[in-house]
């Protein structure tokens, strides 16, 4: 019996698993690093434990202050979110050593699946189709060289102990193939503490297709259907959608025992996902398990019903899948736009600095994932992902239409983010029409860009609410703003209500 | 105050005036029928009967020296950069830009990060595209290539030393 969670981590997942907690009566404690002692999961937890300085390094990836922070608070399990220490299986052995609940999958399913080459090896064996690679991580370039010779350019350079995107490169000559293995490297390092790295074909004109799973302690495995998360920049994923277009459901159902069969022969339990990527033919290439919620998961939540988080813990705490296989009928569209603080105007470059205002969009079939408050300051030690902006719709044009709607009415100042970027993708009639595959982004993006500025009318407005809002800031403009000079708020609110008393019904 | 506001293609006269209790803007040196409401960084403004919901902020780093303030707005999920130029001190930022020595690149941080690699030296002849230095910001790093081709006269930053936005990187000769 879980009774009390330790949530190693920030941000919106944290926020997102401490709803979990009090939809299960569970008590929610969430680590912090000192720069995020205010931020909003602290706040609507039952305790916050400082585990350290805003480095993640010296913070949410230290192995340490993250158990001791889990004894001393008195909680009985740890839920590490995503990134940081989700996929570290030394982390997940060290929590179960201390007594407490890993909320997520065994160490020795993390083993088997989270070195990216080991993982190929184990499902091509299980008879999963797996991408033309390098066998083994290389400790240099020399290896990956020679593959890319025998196998030809463009290959993909991967962390072996990555995923994410991160450390990931494509090398399309032998010229650009040293310098991308060095950054590589140096990212996967940063990223995960291990460089090690190998090297893939890159197949070209495909879709990227993920199956999420879920399986108990009692053998029960479930699939819940696919997301595509094609809409890529650079390996980032920044739009998912469930179901895809390109999965009949056939593909669904073949799909689903392809990933049911790396969950078996990995001895996996809690959520993962199982990525593949889909050729043009429709043939589906494992790519690689992600032993972790994952980001996008709440579009598979909005179309199947279930609350990933809630069955993670459940399974975590021994309890059988409170749902079967035949239970799981995938009912609507759901997208999910990733909003970032980043500027799509000028290269995607991070924006950190203070959001001075916020106005969050919400109304029908809109969910927002986000633990962003006015007045909180974007570091640069973190992720750029500010919210998880959600639609969801009886079919794909409905979400369309309300992702659109949604984008519209979310206001953020201080900061530049991706919202122009998502508003300009969803009117193109490519993604309404499906037609795009995991280059698209990349290759359509100047294109994409390019007319995210604010023109006619709208650029009339801008002008004008800056010329207010540096009139309200020169002396001139000090009264401004305010609903009548001379008179405070409370004399104004008086007056309105002597007004009122006058006035017939229905004119207040 | 009357401002001149360069909004992309846009230039257009604003002047703001508080009469009789509320906010009155011209546009053009006319009484238009612009209406305005909201306060701080959210507000409305109502033009030709349609309402913009916008989100405003002053750029960073735009501290209105020569008479020019910047501020980035986010109007129906679209973003410009409004220059508000005051007409009183025409010496406004233009000249400026353009004041770089001919035959000289700067290469500027475009964000604030942590320079983690230096990958030329003084004297290096680069190429167009060639990576000078390594900036990692939000856990990305970020090559940052020579703009042209050159030889590198300076470089500013060692490893392990943080940027600021704009701050000056490496000077290239250009060739």
């Amino acid at each position: 019996m879980i009774r009390r969670i330790l949530i190693a981590n920030r941000g919106e997942i944290a926020l997102r698993v401490v709803r979990a907690c009090r939809d299960l009566g569970i008590s929610p404690v969430v680590a912090h690093s000192d720069v995020d002692r205010d931020s909003l999961p602290v706040r609507l937890a039952d305790a916050g434990v400082a585990i350290g300085p805003a480095p993640a390094r010296s913070s949410y990836l230290d192995r340490q202050a993250v158990i001791a922070a889990a004894k001393t608070s008195g909680c009985d399990a740890v839920h590490p979110g995503y990134g940081f220490l989700s996929e570290n299986p030394e982390f997940a052995q060290a929590v179960e050593r201390a007594g407490l609940v890993f909320i997520g999958p065994p160490a020795s399913a993390m083993h088997a699946v989270g070195d990216k080459v080991e993982a190929r090896r184990l499902m091509s064996k299980a008879g999963v189709p797996i991408i033309p690679g390098l066998e083994e991580r290389s400790a240099d370039g020399e290896a990956i060289a020679a593959f890319a010779r025998r196998a030809g350019y463009p290959i993909l350079i991967k962390a072996a102990a990555g995923g994410g995107g991160k450390g990931m490169r494509v090398v399309r000559s032998e010229a650009e193939l040293q310098p991308a293995v060095r950054l590589a490297r140096s990212e996967a390092k940063g990223a995960f503490g291990d460089d090690g790295v190998y090297a893939e074909k890159l197949l070209e004109g495909v879709r990227h297709v993920e199956i999420q799973v879920i399986a108990d302690a009692h053998g029960n495995a479930v699939h819940l259907g696919e997301r595509e998360c094609s809409l890529q920049r650079r390996h980032q994923k920044l739009v998912e959608e469930a179901p895809s277009l390109a999965v009949t459901p056939d593909l669904r159902r073949r799909m689903g025992e392809l990933a049911l069969l790396a969950v078996r022969a990995s001895g996996y339990r809690n959520a993962g996902t199982v990525e593949f990527l889909l050729d043009r033919e429709g043939n589906p290439w494992f790519m690689e398990v992600n032993a972790r919620l994952q980001v996008e998961h709440p579009v598979t939540e909005l179309v199947t019903g279930i609350d990933l988080v809630r069955a993670q813990i459940e399974v975590a705490s021994g309890r059988p899948l409170s749902f079967r296989q035949e239970d799981i009928s995938p009912c609507g569209w759901a997208i999910e736009c990733r909003i970032l603080a980043e500027d799509p105007a000028s290269g995607f470059h991070p924006c950190p600095g203070r959001v001075t205002a916020l106005r969050l969009p919400a109304g029908p079939g809109v969910r927002v994932d986000t633990a962003l408050q006015a007045g909180d300051e974007i570091s640069l030690h973190y992720d750029a992902m500010i919210a998880k902006l959600l639609a969801w719709g009886r079919d794909r044009d409905e979400a369309i239409r309300r992702m659109r709607r949604a984008l519209l009415e979310f206001q953020v100042a201080g900061i530049r983010t991706t919202i122009p970027f998502h508003v300009e993708l969803m009117g193109r009639e490519d993604f309404a029409a499906g037609r795009f595959d995991i280059a698209w982004v990349d290759r359509t993006l100047p294109d994409l860009t390019s007319k995210l500025e604010a023109d006619g009318d709208g650029a009339v407005a801008a002008a004008i609410a800056a010329a207010l809002m540096a009139f309200e800031r020169s002396g001139a403009g000090a009264a401004a703003g305010r609903p009548a000079p001379g008179l405070s708020p409370w004399a104004e609110a008086g007056r309105r209500a002597q007004m009122s008393g006058r006035l017939p019904k229905g004119w207040a | 105050m009357k401002v001149i506001a360069q909004a992309g293609a846009q230039e257009l006269v604003i002047e703001v005036a508080r009469r009789s209790g509320h906010t009155a803007v011209s546009l053009e040196g006319r009484d238009s029928t612009v209406e305005v409401s909201g306060r701080g960084s959210l507000r409305s403004v109502t033009l030709g009967g349609r309402t913009h919901e916008a989100a405003v902020w002053p750029v960073a780093g735009s501290d209105g020296a020569r008479g020019v303030r910047s501020y980035d707005v986010l109007v129906a999920g679209r973003v410009v950069t409004v220059r508000l130029v005051d007409p009183l001190r025409q010496g406004n930022g233009r000249a400026e830009e353009a004041a770089t020595a001919e035959g000289t690149v700067e290469i500027r941080a475009v964000m604030p990060g942590k320079v983690t690699t230096v990958l030329k030296a003084v004297g290096d002849e680069v190429e167009a595209g060639a990576g000078l230095l390594v900036i990692e910001a939000m856990k990305m790093e970020n090559e940052i290539p020579a703009p042209r081709k050159g030889t590198v006269a300076s470089i500013l930053k060692a490893p392990g030393e943080a940027v600021e936005a704009g701050a000056l990187l490496v000077v290239l000769e250009a060739r």
